[in-house]
C-alpha cells in the first residue's frame, strides 16, 4: 500500500534521509518511532508528495506519488503543525476540502462533528492546538482515505480526546481498511494499536519487522550461576546489554532466545528468568546500540 | 471483560485467545453466546483489528468459537472445557508456596515428602471414620 524504494532526502545541504526503504501493507497500522530529529516528519512529507526526494521513490495504492492527483485524493495526512488559513472559519475550512475531494462523505463528516462538537461558526485563528488537531482529523476522515498519514496526532490532545483519537482510527481500520502510518513518541500506545514497528535513526531505517517478533526476539533474562558466569555465556554474540548486581546478571539478547536458554540451563543456573520488554525498553536497548544513549546526568 | 498488557512479551493475540478460554471456563461467557465483533472487541480494548483478527482465528481452529457468516462469532455450543487442568494449575500454585515456606524454614525434599505422606494418613482416616 505503502512503500518507499531507496529514498535519499537532502535539506539544506544535509542528507536528512538515507537510503530509506519501508513497506507498509494494506490494512495495517504502521508505527514509525525514531529520536527528534531522526527524520520522521521529513519522511512523512515526501511520502504526500510535499517533498521531493532527490532519490528513489514513493508508491502509494501501488502509484508513485509525484503530481498524482488521483492517489492524493484517497490521501489523508494530519501533518505535526497544521497550516490552515487562519481568517477561514471553520466552516469555511470544511467547505474548501468538501469542494476539493472528489470523495468526501457528508454523512461521516456529520458523525464526526458530533463526536469533536466542534463549533463550525469559530475563527480558526482561535482554536487550540489540539482543536487543530481534531479538526484536521475530522477532514481528512470525511475524505474517504484509503491512506492516512500522522504525524504525532497524539500530542497535544487531553487523555480523553487521545482516547477518542485512537478509537477512530481503529474504527476506520476495521470498518474501511484502511492503511494507517503513525509517527509517534507515545510508544506504550503504539504497542496496542500498531502491527509493524519501523525505527528510524539518522535518517536510516535501524528495523522494520512485525511487533509480535520484535517482542518474542527482543528479551531480558536474569540469570545467576554458583560459581560466577561462564566465558561462553558472557560473550556470547547476541547480547545486547549485560549488567550485574551482586551475583545475579541481568541480560538483554538481541535474537535467538531459545538457543541461549538452553546454553544457560547446560550450567545449572540457581537463577533463570526471562522478563517482560516493553517497546519502549526495546526501543531505549535497540538505540543504546547504534550509540544513541542516555548519559547519567546530575545538575 | 478481557485484560490484556501491551507491554507483556506473551503476543496480545495469544493473551486474547488466554483470556476468552478463560472467561469460558469460568463461566463468565457461556457455549452459545455470541462474542464481540472483531471491530467492537478492537475499539473496546483499544487493539489493532487485525490483532482481534489473528486471536478469533486461532480459537476457531481451536474449534473454541464458530463464526456464522453474517450472524457473528459464537462460543462453540459442543466445546467442553477442560477444567481439570485449569484447576491442576492453581492446585500446583499451591505446592510450590508450601514448599517454598517449608524450604526456608531448614526442610530438605524428604521432610516434605513426608509431611506429604502423613497429610494423606490423616485424610484418609478422616475418609474411613466417614
Amino acid at each position: 500500500m505503502i512503500r518507499v524504494l531507496n529514498l535519499d532526502k537532502y535539506l539544506g545541504g544535509d542528507k536528512i534521509l538515507d537510503n530509506v526503504n519501508i513497506n507498509v501493507e494494506k490494512s495495517s497500522i504502521y508505527g514509525l518511532i525514531g529520536p527528534n530529529g531522526a527524520g520522521k516528519t521529513t519522511l512523512l512529507k515526501n511520502i504526500v508528495d510535499i517533498y521531493r526526494p532527490e532519490k528513489g521513490e514513493v508508491l502509494v495504492l501501488g502509484e508513485n506519488i509525484k503530481d498524482n492527483k488521483k492517489i492524493k485524493s484517497q490521501l489523508g495526512y494530519i501533518a505535526d503543525y497544521q497550516y490552515f488559513y487562519p481568517y477561514f472559519k471553520v466552516e469555511q475550512m470544511v467547505d474548501f476540502y468538501r469542494n476539493t475531494y472528489p470523495l468526501w462523505e457528508e454523512k461521516k463528516y456529520i458523525k464526526l462533528k458530533r463526536i469533536f462538537k466542534l463549533d463550525e461558526k469559530k475563527k480558526i485563528s482561535s482554536l487550540s492546538k489540539g482543536m487543530k488537531t481534531q479538526l484536521s482529523l475530522m477532514l481528512n476522515l470525511s475524505i474517504s482515505p484509503k491512506v492516512l498519514i500522522l504525524d504525532e496526532p497524539t500530542s497535544g490532545l487531553d487523555p480523553v480526546i487521545k482516547r477518542k483519537v485512537l478509537d477512530i482510527i481503529i474504527d476506520e481500520v476495521s470498518t474501511n481498511e484502511t492503511t494507517v502510518l503513525i509517527s509517534s513518541h507515545h510508544l506504550g500506545e503504539l504497542e496496542r494499536i500498531c502491527d509493524h514497528i519501523g525505527i528510524i535513526h539518522e535518517g536510516k531505517i535501524l528495523l522494520e519487522d512485525s511487533i509480535e517478533k520484535l517482542k518474542s526476539n527482543v528479551r531480558k533474562v536474569q540469570v545467576a550461576f554458583k560459581d560466577g558466569i561462564p566465558e561462553d555465556i558472557k560473550n556470547n554474540r547476541d547480547i545486547l546489554k549485560i549488567e550485574s548486581r551482586g551475583r545475579v546478571y541481568e541480560i538483554i539478547l538481541n535474537d535467538h532466545m531459545d538457543e541461549f536458554i538452553s546454553q544457560i540451563k547446560q550450567y545449572n543456573p540457581i537463577l533463570l528468568e526471562t522478563i517482560d520488554m516493553s517497546l519502549e525498553e526495546i526501543f531505549i536497548y535497540k538505540m543504546g546500540g547504534v550509540g544513541y544513549v542516555f548519559e547519567d546526568i546530575t545538575i | 471483560m478481557f485484560n490484556v498488557d501491551a507491554s507483556s512479551s506473551t503476543p496480545i493475540y495469544q493473551q486474547i485467545v488466554d483470556n476468552v478460554k478463560e472467561s469460558i471456563l469460568k463461566g463468565l461467557i457461556e457455549p452459545g453466546e455470541k462474542l464481540p465483533s472483531v471491530r467492537e472487541l478492537a475499539k473496546i480494548l483499544t487493539l489493532n483489528p487485525n490483532t482481534i483478527q489473528k486471536a478469533y482465528q486461532e480459537l476457531e481452529r481451536q474449534k473454541v468459537i464458530v463464526t456464522l457468516r453474517g450472524k457473528g462469532t459464537y462460543v462453540s455450543s459442543d466445546y467442553k472445557p477442560r477444567r481439570d487442568e485449569y484447576k491442576l494449575m492453581e492446585v500446583k500454585e499451591l505446592f510450590k508456596k508450601g514448599i517454598i515456606e517449608a524450604h526456608y524454614m531448614g526442610f530438605k525434599e524428604k521432610d516434605i515428602l513426608n509431611i506429604i505422606e502423613e497429610l494423606f494418613k490423616e485424610l484418609e482416616g478422616v475418609d474411613e471414620n466417614d
